[in-house]
């Protein structure tokens, strides 16, 4: 037995020095990106279409940003900026664009009225949810043909409909789902589908980048557009890694894999505040973190109620202890960049304030109300920070977590006291903001509105409901930006039953690498300019 | 024949009994002195224990929040620290021991039987049933157990009573292989010979003779099989298929603290290492079971 | 022992046939009651009764479940699996792309499982109840007790976020995507084809790691087995006889041992390979590994019906191709079967 064990043991011996060697060989990975290739981590679950006229998700509206070009565009403080139209004049009855000249698409053809009108048209008449804002707009399959018009090779016109003004119209124009497709390209592979089996996955348009590689679930990959008409873009690739793992996302960001990390947790955000190499960006998204009442209930019907709750929360100190990168205190619903904003509107944290409205109120000997919120950050966080902050002014709160689904239809249902919902945004202006915090058309239960959110409070504000409807229509300029001004303060006087609390932001970080990355509150970052250091 | 009195076939049949508990007796005896095999039986003890008693011992309720105390490290008063929820993670591992202890009992439960009854039937008849009942074991055999699970869980919905369901649907067939093997050698045994010559029915011989002897073998294949329903049950908690939460199962611990890692690791290692040890036991006692039972070493 | 006839392996053709045609059959009641409505998934929530009722009749939905079956299998026999709801491509292409990076990782795993696994298992078995024999019953007793998913979590914290000494989740450092062209599918082959040694190696950096944990279940089995069958060779009277007559140890081993075990060998590693490939699935997760794994689990989650059977038909046809084979290496490599066709 010891002799065969002797002899055996030197093969052995080879053979594990094999293994060892097998592992030796494999070099350590110390990686840092290339500085002409940006490397974002992000999530890119449920991206199921690049056709900008169909595909709907953030993570499709953030591709489709670069691959293709709109008229306009928007920046996060509200204004509209030339983009495929170097200028245009609104009147009564319309737009004209007149288009960049040199413009071309990726495939060498130019850029002419005849792709705007031709794009336009295919958004609405493959009608699916992405024509959604236009539809809601007035174009609908059947007219959108004789309100669109070629005027000559670089100038287009569209037609106002009886529901729109030019300035919102302008909003509309600039959101990624009116982007200009290349026509001819897309013709060429018009199945009877208007191309749509093919421009899922392929990319015809005239942005800074093209679309190279798109595996679901695993990555993108744009190209530079070396003859996009404003210059090439500063990186020859742009990558976007599906990371679904914050945790491991956040290695990657550490260990240079990556430039960009979205969407991390609370825990993985907090490791890089006040790192150094890198930059957190709070980008904006228009949408507020939102206390729900339900003024249904006999408590909250009372406006001093309302009022007392909004005088009771401690905005300064839950924005520093618990919002941090997500949110700023703000108690109008719209951030307070925009124009046509009512300055110093608003609530602060004063307790006595609050007790003293109880009182009134009749609840002097205090109040108890249950708190519904999604089990979430930063939510969660907020709700016990709610609950010790309104328990100082005699208001006693129960939070109850629960999954979205079921958090989400006890809101449609009226079925709580007091919910944390969010909002979001799909024009960065006051009415994109505001309106569904001022409309509810009809508050009987019959009517069922659960899509509204204002119904869903159980708050009846027929004057308020007027009074957007007729901003939202008004052409001139200067009346309609009194007409929102008296909507803040009509929003204010009437002491909310949709309370806006803070102002809610996407947080991300950056490598120190990467400069001239401004995220965009409607998902619309564009990277032609973005460059990074070695 | 059938007159025969029920007496006269009493005799044989409580010698297959008391044959089976004997094995079952000398494995236990021989088991205390084996170190290895001794130590796995006292974790085993010991988990067994913690899960019975959980809601007497646990220092804490196990799915009450305490978001001032989230994300703790382990300490005097949480030894294994708390969760993102402040909640005590040895608390919950105590509970979550119960689930496992579940899970694993009822699959044996299960597929123990419907092992035991295939393969002796198969063994005891031969012929067609025989080729019927083995070619069906070899199918379900050569079926990737976990996906398959995967497949059922979906499809029933998520949940634990599902997991153990999905999980005995492919994990019987080495069961009914050994309790053939079993009964092949136990029917040719004289005392089944003696049985049949009183006139005992195939049905009898069956099941109050030949089933009982298979006991033992069956037994210590079901108890090397604890580690891998304990591996698979976690699995599927870990993919979520598994005990829902806030229940405490211990692969769905592991993905949620696989969100805190970096920062904290214990709320993800803690629960792996109650897997480890759990199915390390289960793979102890079953190893140091089947060397007991047959010295060659078994090769399946 | 078995041994191997025209006729037997007919039957065993015949077997397979079968065991293919129940997979079927249990994936398309899978698919049936996976509780989504594929008709809801397609034309929307708020579509008209009218154009659910068309997409209904579209899909075959209206027809008698057998019916429905056959068209199921007529369609699988063409290579349409379906569209995926998941990523919105056929999902035959979405394989196309996972299944070779999942082959590749399991591939490696095996490879490696085996390069540790049966010398250690030889070691145990040639120096039995030494320290070596031991150390190989502990490390095999823990390979089989390990969560692989955890195993795997521990390892990125130590190797990756730890010591740095490889390369993290993915299969490419980012920016190296993309570069090589696609020909197997498998990055370490790809990337040797196009002669990118530093793509070859920041692959190989990537996958050194998920390939070892997942290896280490395997290995613990491979390793048992080895050492179980080397026992008993040592105690055959011809490995006996040769060692009284004075042949080295060495001899001894390769010329008498490896050969007579190496049969039974190929058949411990064809299961073992199927086990990896299962254990790959949870793996994958861990690692963002673009496989069949992760592509079935996301697939689970958000109940893409189509995604979830290919998937598992797929992995079932792999794990039985490999049982057959194994048999039927079983049968030509088998000393006495083939003195006994001689």
């Amino acid at each position: 037995m010891t002799r065969t064990g002797l002899g055996a043991i030197g093969a052995l011996r080879v053979a594990l020095l094999g293994v060892a060697l097998s592992a030796v060989a494999v070099p350590a990975a110390f990686a840092e990106t290339p500085a002409n290739q940006l490397v974002i981590g992000t999530s890119l679950a449920q991206l199921l279409s690049l056709d900008p006229h169909q595909g709907q998700e953030p993570g499709a509206q953030e591709i489709i940003a670069n691959i293709y070009d709109r008229l306009v565009a928007t920046n996060n403080d509200g204004k509209v900026l030339p983009q495929l139209a170097e200028s245009w004049e609104a009147d009564d009855k319309g737009i004209t664009f007149h288009l960049v000249k040199d413009a071309k698409f990726a495939s060498g053809n130019p850029v002419t009225s005849e792709d705007v009108v031709y794009s336009i048209v295919r958004l609405i008449k493959m009608n699916q949810a992405a024509a959604m804002k236009m539809t809601a707009a007035g174009y609908t399959k059947d007219n959108v043909e004789s309100m669109v018009h070629a005027v000559d090779a670089h100038t287009f016109r569209i037609d106002l409909s009886d529901v729109i003004t030019a300035d919102y119209l302008l909003y509309r124009l600039a959101l990624g789902n009116t982007s200009i497709v290349d026509s001819v390209e897309v013709k060429k592979h018009d199945a009877g589908d208007n191309g749509n089996e093919w421009l899922r996955t392929h990319s015809a348009g005239s942005g800074p980048f093209t679309l190279s590689r798109w595996s679901p679930n695993e990555i993108v990959i744009l190209e530079a557009n070396p003859d996009y008409f404003a210059g090439a873009p500063k990186m020859r690739r742009v990558i976007m890694r599906h990371v679904p793992e914050s945790q491991v996302e956040r290695l990657m960001l550490e260990r240079g894999d990556i430039d960009i990390a979205n969407a991390l947790t609370a825990t993985d955000l907090a490791s890089f505040k006040d790192r150094d190499g890198f930059a957190i960006q709070k980008v904006p998204t228009g949408g507020f973190y939102v206390l729900a009442m339900n003024a249904g209930r006999e408590a909250l019907s009372k406006p001093e109620v309302r009022e007392a709750i909004a005088y009771g929360i401690d905005y300064d100190g839950i924005e520093k202890a618990v919002m941090g990168l997500y949110g700023r205190a703000r108690t109008i619903p719209v951030p307070a960049n925009y124009d046509c904003v009512v300055k110093d509107l608003g609530w602060s944290y004063q307790p006595e304030k609050a007790k003293e409205l109880l009182k009134q109120a009749g609840y002097g000997d205090g109040l108890s109300l249950t708190l519904k919120t999604i089990a979430q950050t930063p939510r969660v966080d907020l709700a016990t920070a709610i609950q010790a902050s309104l328990k100082k002014v005699g208001i006693d709160i129960s939070v109850q977590q629960g999954n979205g689904p079921d958090i989400i239809s006890d809101h449609r249902a009226r079925n709580f006291d007091l919910l944390m919902p969010q909002t979001g945004s799909y024009m960065p202006n006051v009415i994109g903001t505001m309106e569904q915090f001022s409309t509810n058309p009809d508050n009987s239960k019959e009517a069922n509105n659960a899509g509204n959110f204002v119904w869903r409070s159980d708050w009846d504000i027929p004057e308020l409901t007027k009074l957007t409807a007729e901003a939202t229509l008004e052409k001139d300029p200067a009346k309609r930006c009194d007409m929102l001004k008296q909507m803040q303060q009509m929003f204010f006087d009437l002491k909310p039953a949709v309370l806006p609390m803070f102002e809610r932001f996407n947080p991300i970080v950056l490598s120190d690498r990467v400069e001239n990355y401004v995220g965009h509150s409607m998902q619309s970052t564009r990277l032609e300019n973005v460059t990074k250091s070695d | 024949m059938t007159e025969m009195p029920v007496e006269t076939v009493r005799a044989p049949r409580s010698a297959a009994a008391f044959r089976a508990i004997g094995t079952l007796f000398r494995i236990g005896r021989e088991m205390t002195r084996e170190p290895l095999g001794f130590a796995g039986c006292i974790v085993l003890a010991i988990i067994i224990i913690v899960a019975a008693l959980a809601s007497v011992i646990a220092p804490y309720p196990p799915n009450v929040q305490s978001l001032g105390e989230v994300l703790q490290p382990p300490s005097w008063a949480h030894w294994a620290g708390t969760d993102e929820f402040g909640r005590d993670i040895l608390s919950r591992l105590m509970f979550g021991a119960q689930i496992t202890i579940r899970t694993v009992f009822s699959v044996c439960i299960i597929i123990g039987p419907i092992g035991l009854a295939i393969g002796v039937i198969a063994g005891f008849f031969g012929g067609r049933i025989d080729a019927v009942l083995m070619r069906a074991t070899d199918i379900v055999l050569s079926f990737p157990a976990l996906v398959l699970a995967l497949g059922f869980a979906a499809a029933m919905g998520a949940g634990l009573n599902t997991a153990v369901i999905a999980i005995s649907l492919t994990s019987w067939p080495p069961i009914a292989r050994l309790a053939r093997a079993e009964a092949l050698v136990v029917r040719r045994t004289d005392y089944v010979a003696a049985a049949r010559l009183y006139g005992a029915s195939r049905m009898r011989l069956l099941f109050l003779y030949i089933a009982p002897m298979c006991i033992p073998s069956v037994i210590v294949r079901l108890t090397l099989n604890m580690a891998t329903i304990t591996l698979t049950a976690a699995s599927l908690g870990f993919l979520g298929l598994g005990a829902q939460p806030p229940a405490p199962e211990w692969g769905a611990m592991i993905a949620s603290g696989r969100k805190f890692m970096l920062d904290y690791w214990w709320v993800a290692v803690m629960p792996g290492i109650a897997i480890l040890l759990t199915s390390l036991a289960f793979n102890i006692i079953g190893d140091a079971m089947r060397d007991i039972l047959d010295p060659r070493y078994d090769r399946s | 022992m078995k041994h191997f006839s025209p006729s037997q392996l007919g039957k065993r053709l015949a077997q397979l046939v079968l065991s293919l045609f129940i997979l079927l059959a249990v994936t398309f009641v899978i698919g049936r009651v996976l509780p989504t409505d594929p008709v809801g998934s397609i034309v929307g929530e708020l579509a008209d009764p009218a154009a659910y009722a068309a997409m209904r009749e579209r899909l075959g939905l209206n027809l008698p479940v057998y019916e429905q079956f056959f068209v199921y299998l007529w369609n699988l026999l063409h290579g349409d699996l379906g569209m995926a709801a998941l990523t919105g491509n056929p999902v035959s292409s979405d394989l196309a792309q996972a299944f070779p990076a999942t082959m590749e990782l399991a591939t490696l795993a095996i490879f490696i499982s085996a390069f540790v696994g049966v010398p250690l298992g030889l070691a145990a078995a040639l120096f039995r109840d030494t320290w070596i024999d031991q150390t190989a019953r502990v490390v095999s007793l823990v390979g089989h007790s390990i969560p692989v998913f955890w195993l795997g979590i521990i390892g990125l914290l130590i190797f990756y976020a730890g010591l740095g000494w490889v390369g993290g989740p993915g299969r490419l450092d980012v920016y190296y995507e993309g570069l090589v062209p696609s020909v197997t599918g498998m990055l370490l082959v790809d990337s040797l084809l196009a002669g990118e040694k530093e793509i070859f190696f920041n692959a190989l950096s990537h996958i050194a790691l998920p390939a070892f944990m997942l290896a280490y279940s395997a290995m613990a089995y491979i390793t048992r087995m080895t050492r179980s069958f080397t026992l008993e060779q040592l105690g055959q009277d011809y490995v006996i006889a040769a060692r009284a007559k004075g042949v080295s140890p060495r001899r001894t081993l390769f010329r008498h041992i490896l050969p007579n075990i190496a049969v039974q060998l190929v058949t411990v590693l064809a299961i073992s390979y199927g086990a990896l490939l299962e254990g790959a699935v949870v793996t994958e997760i861990v690692f963002s590994w673009p496989g069949i794994g992760q592509y079935m689990t996301s697939a689970l989650l958000i109940g893409d019906v189509n995604a979830v059977t290919a998937t598992t038909i797929v992995i079932g046809i792999v794990f039985m191709l490999l049982n057959f084979l194994s048999d039927i290496a079983y049968a030509v490599l088998d000393p006495r079967t083939r003195e006994a066709t001689s």
